[in-house]
């Protein structure tokens, strides 16, 4: 696969691994019945803000950077969606943001109205986000204005500024916001993330007395993505089975549910996010760097033909390459050692007092 | 409303609420370190406590500028994304860049707030200082784009405009485009103003109007206010220079904006200088001229093709304007306001009514004079949304190819209306509900409190 095109799946993992982190810890502190968890649940929200804020921004910035062109699907396809999202976001952030202030005033009762109220937005950014994703790589919703073979012409001899300067009104793609939205894979695979969602939420906070849901939930999250990508995204189905590391990770996840819930093991939270990013990684890998598999037979177009001048790009990996051990190591060290750490040190001197 | 006008009307909305977050970020954090080595260096328990709060306020405007920021960054790949095509593949270092200097911002705001007594004191104010310089890189790249429109570099522009074929593209000398000598120094030095320009707005309406002032919460203010009229006085002293530069590089480099920023429609032989209904003979002449020559020839929109003309030139020429007149007054009245509480004047006293009138009414009409500067800066590129080289026709007239015209890079679906008609709404609720947060966090908190705890 193209470096550049595995580098992208790194800015996009770690958002979708924070982001089920907060997703799952936003959704489970109103129903919650555990004093204990849901307490270190609302710490883990405080200590999210900048990770998320910046994660996001992060993602962004590298898609603009590596996929110029994509700004045709994203301006013409996408941009529903994308907008819709801005709007759910402004809710979601401030919801969550104004929760963590009531927390930290002390504002209990406050705080769990404002978390359950962010409840429903965080479920639609999350079905917004599946939705784009699902879309970009199974090409449902996006139709072609223009003949395939002339789209991969221009593209490959990277001939995009030609021909939109000779056709300032060019238009490569079209919307269809019902099959988007309303096709199976998107459903599907949702239902498969929300359920890792339940799973990565009773393995990060160690919930034992509810192992056995987490390991149900793993089960139908494994079968629900293995069916959807098997109908619907061949590419990363065919890529999975027939690779043993896949089958180890998964056996690992089941190991990770049972340690973190009866054995204390050591970093069970660090465990957590780092096999769920890996996970998200590897899907990455196994889409081979293929788009718009299954609306482009047989096996979509590859996303390097997408990419922005090598020029440019060399130049932007450094920075991006930068930008991203600031976010991955950098803030995420701030955020575990200054809103966390102190947190529950804050609590556990409480509670001794 | 055509979709042509509606687009940018909510880039312009959007830009425009983002902007008055950005103003803070980039300020405030030199103000709260002033505060506190102040507070350090004269064990004045008030300076820390303006300090203390305000980190408060930086930390939640900083929440909100980022909000804001992410909705820009979306309408840029989805309402202008044939714009964003050409600047990702010429001019995203700037963007990515940023990026950079946004988590340094996060990194250090995070160990600033949680740093109060926990580290060092110069340490602490250090950190600081680097959250100051985060935000201020973070906006002298983004000005670094807008720069780029202006005077686009980093690749073969004459090839492009003429046949869209990118070449000799070079990211790196897309950090410093010509126009950027103008627009960096003015931009910053603008948002600097804003930020203690109202900061002195703000602590001047609370003395003003706030009833039963306790003894704490007057000396609190009082060194809120006289603090941030001495940094908006030392900051007008840049002002002015990077005003000066701003119009002098004009001149230079992109005549036709200036002709519809000054709104001058013949080319003239000592151009005289029009703000408003005062005209001062030759004064434009003398301004955009160095050495100053009060007979230098400047062009007006005669000498260009009229296909090149601002189609709203008005809007631009009145909000420059506006903001020249605005910007003026402000660093006049915080020069005066500052000597005269240096030389503790009598008449221009800290606790004189006069005094906090002054910086009520020109602080917070600095706001006014950041929007319509950005207004004016911005319309006044138009019709371009990339500028291109300028030449000489035929007939002796000049014009300028076009890289990219707005018209030609707008999203013409329908869809974006209502979509864009609720982003517009849900930004405004956004400003109300952070206006309700900070009053909330701060209810029941009152300054004598913190003022306690610092003694202690």
């Amino acid at each position: 696969m193209n470096p550049y095109i595995l580098f992208f799946f790194i800015p996009l993992a770690w958002f979708v691994t924070v982001f089920i982190l907060e997703a799952g810890s936003a959704v489970m502190i109103p129903i919650c019945r555990y004093d204990k968890y849901r307490e270190r649940m609302r710490l883990i929200l405080g200590s999210l803000w900048a990770i998320i804020a910046t994660s996001l921004v992060y993602l962004v910035v590298s898609l603009n950077g590596i996929f110029a062109p994509i700004m045709f699907a994203t301006g013409e396809a996408l941009y529903g969606l994308l907008l819709v999202l801005v709007i759910i976001l402004a809710f979601h952030h401030y919801l969550i943001a104004s929760g963590e202030g009531a927390d930290t005033l002390g504002k209990y009762n406050t705080s769990k109205k404002l978390f359950t109220l962010a409840v429903p937005f965080v479920l639609i950014v999350a079905f917004i986000g599946n939705t784009i994703f699902t879309s970009v790589f199974s090409g449902y919703g996006i139709g072609l204005k223009l003949p395939l073979s002339t789209v991969a012409s221009v593209l490959e001899k990277n001939e995009l500024s030609v021909v939109l300067h000779s056709n300032p009104s060019l238009q490569v793609f079209y919307p269809n916001y019902f099959s988007m939205i309303f096709n199976p894979f998107n459903w599907v695979f949702f239902i498969g993330i929300v359920m890792y969602v339940v799973y990565f939420t009773i393995t990060f906070y160690g919930i034992k007395e509810r192992f056995l849901l987490g390991a149900l939930a793993l089960t139908l999250s494994n079968i629900l993505i293995l069916v959807s990508t098997r109908l619907w995204l061949p590419t990363v189905f065919n890529s999975a089975i027939g690779n043993a590391g896949f089958w180890i990770y998964i056996i690992i996840l089941y190991v990770l549910l049972y340690l973190s819930s009866f054995r204390n093991v050591p970093f069970k939270e660090a465990l957590t996010i780092f096999f769920t990013f890996l996970g998200s990684i590897m899907f990455g890998v196994f889409t081979q760097g293929n788009i718009l598999v299954d609306s482009i037979p047989p096996s979509g177009i590859p996303a390097s033909l997408l990419l922005t001048n090598p020029t440019s790009l060399e130049v932007g990996a450094v920075i991006l390459g930068l930008a991203g051990l600031l976010v991955l190591g950098g803030i995420t060290a701030i955020s575990y050692k200054l809103f966390y750490k102190k947190g529950v040190e804050v609590i556990v001197s409480k509670k001794n007092q | 409303m055509s979709l042509f006008v509606f687009d940018r009307v909510l880039a312009a909305y959007t830009m425009g609420v983002h902007v008055l977050f950005t103003y803070w970020a980039i300020s405030l954090p030199f103000f709260i370190v002033t505060a506190e080595y102040l507070g350090y260096r004269r064990n004045d328990p008030y300076y820390l406590a303006l300090a203390k709060r305000f980190s408060i306020v930086m930390a939640v405007l900083f929440a909100v500028g980022s909000a804001t920021g992410a909705a820009i960054a979306v309408e840029f790949i989805t309402v202008w994304y044939k714009w964003m095509y050409i600047v990702n593949e010429v001019d995203i270092l700037p963007f990515e860049i940023e990026v950079l200097a946004f988590f340094t911002e996060v990194i250090f705001l995070a160990l600033y707030l949680y740093g109060w007594d926990k580290m060092g004191k110069t340490a602490h104010m250090i950190i600081g200082l680097l959250i100051g310089l985060g935000s201020t890189g973070s906006a002298i790249l983004i000005i670094l784009v807008n720069s780029w429109m202006n005077t686009p570099t980093g690749f073969n522009v004459i090839e492009f405009a003429n046949s869209g074929v990118l070449t000799d593209i070079n990211p790196l000398a897309t950090l410093w485009p010509p126009i950027a000598s103008a627009e960096v120094p003015m931009g910053v030095a603008g948002a600097w103003f804003v930020g203690f320009g109202s900061l002195a707005g703000y602590f001047a309406f609370r003395m003003l109007f706030k009833r039963g002032l306790t003894h704490d919460e007057v000396e609190y203010y009082n060194r809120g206010l006289k603090l941030s009229i001495f940094l908006a006085a030392l900051d007008a002293i840049f002002l002015a220079w990077a005003g000066d530069n701003a119009g002098k590089t004009l001149y230079a480099i992109q005549p036709l904006k200036l002709a519809t920023l000054e709104g001058l429609m013949y080319t003239t032989r000592g151009a005289p200088l029009v703000i408003g209904p005062i005209s001062i003979p030759a004064g434009l002449s003398i301004l955009v001229s160095w050495p100053p020559n009060p007979n230098a020839l400047v062009l007006g929109y005669s000498s260009f093709v009229q296909s090149d003309w601002d189609p709203i030139w008005w809007l631009a020429h009145n909000a420059y304007d506006i903001h020249a007149i605005l910007g003026i007054i402000g660093a006049l009245v915080f020069w005066v306001l500052a000597l005269g509480i240096y030389f503790k004047s009598s008449f221009l006293n800290i606790e004189k009514k006069l005094t906090q009138y002054m910086a009520f009414i020109a602080g917070w009409l600095q706001l006014i004079a950041w929007e319509s500067g950005w207004i004016a800066a911005e319309v006044g590129r138009q019709p371009f949304i990339i500028w291109g080289p300028m030449f000489q026709t035929s007939a002796g007239l000049y014009a300028i190819q076009a890289a990219m015209l707005t018209s030609e890079a707008y999203n013409n679906s329908p869809d974006v209306l209502p979509i864009g008609i609720t982003i517009m709404i849900v930004l405004a609720i956004a400003v109300a509900g952070t206006l309700y947060m900070l009053k909330r966090l701060f209810e029941g908190k009152e300054i004598s409190q913190d003022i306690i705890a610092l003694r202690r």
